[in-house]
């Protein structure tokens, strides 16, 4: 059986990417696992693996193409199978890429219409049919945005309901915004599905982190439910004030993340908080425990007073390239996490204006040569919201067993240990984070 | 209508002739009465039986098995014969009675309208008037002005008769054996175009209901009511528009009075387009009538407006190439939906 090598969809923004080289010629015999071609993103540089062994037969997108997110770049046949020109070709036009598919359709389809400017009277009125009016009422469509199709240049309820759900799926495309605090600090927020799911999500990130944390799970979650990653003040885009004019405090920092759930209108959201995150969110949770629905919290801080020392060696260090490839080391229990474009990221993360003083002003600020200052093991008996702990085994940042003990003392606690994981477990084990988050969003009492 | 039961391929023609001689089975009281249905009035004899049974056959067979007494040969006198066979409904008798082609009502309307349809309602429910009156309309055969029309609007119009206007062989035995057994006075509409046309139709005795109208074929994105032959011609301009990319749902009503307001309002609530096909005459007519119904409680479901494809308002034609441009065809209808997507 061929196998579609495609094009993989490595972030919530990701539409396309660019064919950078092939390791593999047509012809060429190749193994599952290893490396065929690369492929640059907007934002980085990738190898795609061959997802099975056998012969490359075809390779469809050459070096220099761009291709979009599930589109066929490849072709793998197995050994000694055969495959026509015309069968290739067909297989390409069903793989998934947009506008690719149903090439070889025969079916009688309606032709698309072309969409103009509504027709309209002297006086102005809109021309559209009465079922456009009063689908229009119901959706609460302008009919003077809307395109029409019909004859005469009217608008039908098919027009409307094409324009309702345009305008929908653009409220559900991911999106940034800066949001104003009222301390005036601006915080960075990428917005992503649909406005009217079921739950709300805010994620929240750790020390030296930012939403960009959440790049591997955020699309799994945006496809169901509202979400919103933020970056903490001193990190990532958002600003990164000085530490004599701003508070880096727990306090405020879960302040922060309130004033983010109100100002994107989500609460009560389901917060999300990993490590430092994880703190603040529980720190939310308890001082305003309206704007909370539930807690996720990962590998999550002020669970246990022990923190790795070699954190705080790196967090206390001049940025260096060096140093950020050794707090990555330290973070993933597998060494194949640590790429390369990973540890440019944090370099440049911790390189960036203001960022290492607000980071170290944190870290200051939440944990001491002795251990966490900041210490919620106590008062998780108050939490009147859904809990679930997550924590990668092998963590050498935050132990397992923080996570492990805070779950017995709540009893309606979910806890999952994931196995051989080191600190980072939204990356490290990204599937099983997702299915069992999800599960547990699943099993949330209806609000 | 899902039908269950086994089936043979009859024509229209003999699947009118079974209902009425079920009906005449089931029910002594069941008469029929009409020009020539027997084989002539004056001939006392049974020889050359083949031959006789109306001009069109339809009542083949049936004076052998039920005899003089049960199937009357009249007088040309629609007067006379469609007065008695209301007087005899209403005094214990079911009769069917043929109108040879409906053109001819004037003759017998005051019977019809002014007699059997009101009797039921002047004497507060306590008379019934159980009559059947069989009559052919349809352009088509060069049959000229006066035995080509349709004119079931004029019955329809008018209240306390029921107006069955079947255009399949099922649908034409099953309505008429419920239009026999109905105690009001039903005017039975047969299409004379379709007499030879072939169907599967259901063995056994059971009914149509009155009022209940059939998709004869599903679709999403225009409605078109058809009635009686306009079925066929809907059904085929229906493929036409398939090929297309336009799916049609073809409604047959095969009553217009009592007419199936509901079925029609949810097709065009799903389609948001309707085109009514009626070979009558356009002015105040059922066309007029159904998409008045739509106008009415329908329009926030449409899209489009309501399209009629009918025939002028002329009399029927004689010359074929005039007649078949007067009949609704369908490249008109498939033309007229093109219009309206």
């Amino acid at each position: 059986m061929p196998t579609i090598v495609t094009m993989p969809k490595w972030g919530l923004t990701m539409v396309s990417g660019i064919v950078t080289g092939w390791s593999r010629a047509e012809g060429e015999s190749v193994t599952e696992g290893a490396p065929l071609l690369t492929v640059e993103t907007e934002k980085a540089v990738d190898d795609i693996e061959a997802p099975a062994t056998g012969i490359l037969r075809k390779i469809v997108a050459a070096t220099g193409s761009e291709v979009p997110v599930m589109g066929a770049v490849a072709i793998i046949t197995a050994p000694g199978e055969d495959l026509s020109d015309d069968e290739l070709a067909g297989l390409i036009a069903t793989s998934g890429a947009p506008g690719t598919a149903a090439a070889g359709s025969t079916a009688a389809a309606r032709p698309p219409r072309e969409g103009r400017q509504a027709a309209r009277d002297a006086s102005g009125r809109v021309n559209a049919s009465p079922a456009a009016r009063k689908r229009a009422g119901e959706l609460g469509v302008d009919l003077a945005t809307v395109e029409a199709t019909g004859a005469n240049g009217r608008i039908t309820s098919e027009d409307v309901e094409r324009a309702a759900a345009s305008s929908v799926a653009a409220a559900a495309a991911p999106r940034t915004e800066l949001i104003e605090l009222a301390s005036g600090v601006k915080v960075y927020v990428l917005v992503a599905g649909p406005t009217d799911a079921p739950e709300t999500m805010l994620f929240v990130h750790g020390l030296g982190g930012s939403q960009s944390s959440w790049a591997t799970v955020l699309a799994e979650f945006a496809g169901g439910y509202r979400v919103a990653a933020v970056d903490l003040p001193g990190h990532g885009a958002s600003d990164k004030p000085d530490p004599a004019s701003f508070d880096y405090s727990l306090a405020e920092l879960a302040a922060v993340v309130g004033e983010v759930v109100e100002k994107l209108e989500l609460a009560p959201a389901v917060v999300v908080g990993h490590s430092l995150g994880g703190a603040a969110a529980l720190q939310l949770a308890l001082d305003r425990p309206k704007l909370v629905r539930g807690l996720v919290l990962v590998d999550s801080a002020a669970l246990g007073v022990e923190i790795s020392p070699d954190l705080l060696d790196r967090m206390q260090s001049e940025p260096s390239r060096e140093e950020a490839k050794r707090l990555l080391e330290l973070f993933f229990s597998d060494r194949r996490y640590v790429l390369d474009r990973g540890i440019d990221e944090m370099f440049a993360a911790r390189s960036a204006p203001g960022a290492d003083q607000a980071v170290k002003a944190i870290s200051n600020a939440v944990f001491s040569r002795d251990g966490q200052r900041a210490l919620l093991l106590d008062r998780l008996g108050e939490l009147q919201q859904p809990v679930l702990f997550i924590s990668g085994e092998l963590d050498r940042v935050i132990p397992a067993r923080h996570s492990i003990v805070a779950a017995d003392s709540l009893p309606s606690a979910w806890l999952e240990i994931l196995e051989g994981v080191g600190h980072v477990p939204q990356i490290e084990a990204s599937s099983s984070f997702v299915a069992v988050v999800m599960r547990w969003l699943a099993s949330l009492p209806r609000s | 209508m899902v039908v269950e039961a086994a089936t043979r391929t009859m024509t229209y023609q003999q699947a009118i002739n079974e209902a009425l001689r079920i009906a005449m089975r089931e029910d002594p009281t069941v008469i029929l009465m009409g020009e020539d249905i027997a084989g002539g009035a004056m001939v006392d004899h049974l020889i050359n039986d083949d031959a006789w049974g109306g001009p069109m056959g339809v009542t083949k067979g049936l004076v052998q098995e039920f005899g003089r007494n049960r199937v009357l040969d009249t007088p040309i006198t629609e007067a006379g014969f469609i007065g008695a066979a209301v007087g005899a409904a209403t005094t214990g008798l079911r009769p069917v009675a043929e109108l040879m082609f409906v053109d001819f009502f004037g003759c017998c309307m005051d019977q019809i309208y002014d007699q059997g349809a009101k009797f039921r309602y002047m004497f507060g429910g306590k008379a019934r008037c159980p009559v059947t009156i069989r009559t052919q309309i349809g352009a088509g055969l060069s049959a000229a002005g006066q035995h080509s029309g349709c004119h079931y609007s004029v019955f329809t119009h008018m209240p306390g008769i029921k107006c069955v206007v079947p255009s399949t062989p099922a649908d034409a035995k099953g309505l008429l054996l419920s239009a026999i057994r109905d105690d009001d006075l039903v005017m039975f509409f047969e299409n004379k175009v379709l007499y030879g046309s072939k169907g599967e139709v259901p063995e056994g005795d059971e009914g149509i209901p009155l009022g209940k109208a059939d998709i004869k074929r599903a679709g999403d994105d225009v409605t078109i009511v058809a009635i009686s032959r306009m079925v066929n011609q809907a059904l085929i301009a229906a493929e036409t528009l398939a090929a297309e990319g336009i799916e049609a749902e073809v409604i047959d009503p095969r009553t217009l009075s009592p007419l199936d307001d509901e079925t029609i309002l949810q097709s065009v609530a799903k389609t948001h387009r309707l085109v009514v096909v009626d070979e009558d005459n356009p002015r105040c007519s059922a066309a007029t009538d159904i998409a008045a119904l739509v106008a009415d409680r329908g329009f926030d479901t449409l899209d489009a407006p309501i399209k009629l494809v009918t025939a002028p308002h002329t009399p029927v034609p004689f010359s074929p190439p005039l007649e078949a441009f007067y009949v609704p065809s369908p490249e008109r209808i498939a033309d007229v939906v093109r219009e309206i997507m």
